[in-house]
């Protein structure tokens, strides 16, 4: 049994301004408060921008957190955060809020690496989940397959050498101005679409786990720069087509790598988990090879504060933080 | 100058382009989506010395490196809607030891244009790519 403190968790490192509330087992309050609107216009994530809109929202979410659990600021055990990898601007905003909370009622504050939190946040839906697992973390910001052999314990077994796979769905959204975020644009458009209308290529990369996504993109472009409208290919059959060479990329080295390792059990996560083409395939794969697969919801694979949360109450953590000691970081681990 | 350059021929065109005793400041590129503006400046990190994965900084705008004594600064203002949106993030431009490698400076104003090595690519066909340089 997990312990029962009531663990208080934020999130601030990209664009959403998150704050969670986790009592053992219950997750009692999960508030993403997403800054895509403000960002819609821009295309994209500015750190200015992004940093300014949590300035302003994150107090309010963090009373709402509290209004919704029924709980006071005082019943709060612990305070949990994120200390990088991250935009720096932003970090610091959910970073300075956390450590201002934990000072006024004197309670532990602990931070946790973002991309350890992905790995945790299967957890919160599925206790029983244990290492060794191999998870694929998808996001704008990363494309990286990681081995967890035991907590504590991650290889980096493959990243994008280019493109984060967020990036290629964003980057050609934008092109074809389908909107922003470019993956649910993209899936949203291509949705009765056929995904093998155009022929787009499957990057490979000397190095058998990494990704690359800028030669697809490139491919992409070209294919509609030299577009005849004899071609008959509709928007959304274009759409489903680089959906399906993004996933078909990402599954192929995904697969290599369980295989290779021979682990049991998978996982994911980050934004472009939210993708439902992506979870089927993976989805299928742990069927077809008696895997245990632990995909947590889409409101758990991106961006949220209760896997900060979960990752404390397990001790995933990167320090147990004096009050004076600040170090943030927007380097990739 | 203008030069055409292959994936190929792309790491000679940087050793030609470049003096490594002698770097600019701040190198700006231009090109459409997929011409090539990262694929180069990957080949210009390597060439500075430095052997880490250079990935795209579109998401996170400005991605550094540090080899020796350079601090290498990989900036993208694709997401940007103006000059003034870098300058806010005061990074140390022209500083002694820092180049800054810029991509997508169709936002930048002339008079900051001037002070930069503007390289334009242009996608001649699928391999081939035209490069201009104005230093």
């Amino acid at each position: 049994m997990p312990s029962d403190k009531i663990i208080l968790g934020f999130e601030t490192s990209c664009d959403e301004t998150a704050v969670a509330i986790l009592k053992g087992n219950d997750l009692l309050v999960n508030i993403i408060s997403s800054q895509v609107d403000i960002h819609e216009k821009f295309g994209g994530v500015v750190p200015e921008v992004a940093s300014r809109a949590h300035a302003e929202s994150i107090r309010n979410i963090f009373h709402a957190a509290l209004n919704r659990a029924n709980l006071q600021i005082s019943d709060i055990d612990l305070i949990a955060t994120t200390d990088g990898p991250g935009l720096v601007g932003s970090l610091v905003v959910g970073y300075n809020f956390a450590k201002s909370v934990a000072w006024s009622i004197d309670v532990p504050l602990l931070t946790v690496d973002h991309m350890v939190g992905h790995l945790a946040a299967p957890l919160i839906e599925n206790t029983e989940m244990k290492p060794p697992f191999i998870s694929l973390l998808v996001s704008g910001g990363h494309t990286q397959i990681v081995l967890v052999e035991k907590w504590g314990q991650y290889t980096l077994l493959g990243t994008t050498i280019d493109d984060a796979a967020g990036e290629a769905f964003d980057k050609l959204s934008r092109f074809c101005g389908f909107g922003f975020p470019g993956g649910p644009a993209i899936q949203n458009i291509g949705k009765d679409g056929d995904p093998n209308k155009v022929d787009l290529p499957r990057p490979k990369t000397k190095h058998e786990y990494n990704y690359s996504f800028s030669g697809l993109k490139t491919a992409a472009t070209n294919f509609l720069n030299n577009l005849d409208s004899k071609d008959k290919v509709t928007r959304s059959d274009f759409a489903a087509s680089y959906q399906e060479a993004i996933v078909d990329s990402l599954m192929n080295n995904f697969i290599k790598a369980v295989k290779d390792t021979g682990v049991k059990n998978i996982s994911g996560g980050g934004g472009v988990m939210a993708n439902q083409r992506l979870r089927e395939k993976i989805n299928t794969f742990g069927k077809e090879n008696n895997l245990n697969v632990y995909l947590p919801t889409p409101k758990l694979s991106t961006d949220n504060a209760a896997m900060i949360c979960i990752a404390a109450q397990n001790n995933l953590i990167t320090n147990e933080l004096q009050l004076d000691d600040v170090r943030l970081s927007s380097v990739i681990k | 100058m203008i030069r055409e350059v292959t994936l190929e021929t792309i790491e000679e065109f940087v050793k030609a382009t470049f003096d490594i005793d002698k770097l600019p400041k701040v190198v700006g590129l231009s090109g459409e989506l997929g011409a090539g503006k990262t694929t180069l400046i990957k080949s210009i990190i390597k060439f500075l010395g430095c052997d880490e994965i250079v990935t795209s900084p579109t998401f996170n705008i400005v991605k550094q490196y540090k080899v020796n004594n350079l601090d290498i600064y990989h900036v993208d203002l694709y997401r940007m809607n103006s000059w003034n949106e870098f300058l806010d993030l005061d990074l140390p431009i022209y500083t002694d030891n820092s180049i800054f490698l810029i991509e997508w400076i169709n936002i930048v104003p002339e008079k900051f244009l001037k002070e930069m090595m503007i390289i334009e690519i242009e996608i001649v066909n699928d391999i081939k790519r035209k490069m201009k340089i104005n230093v």
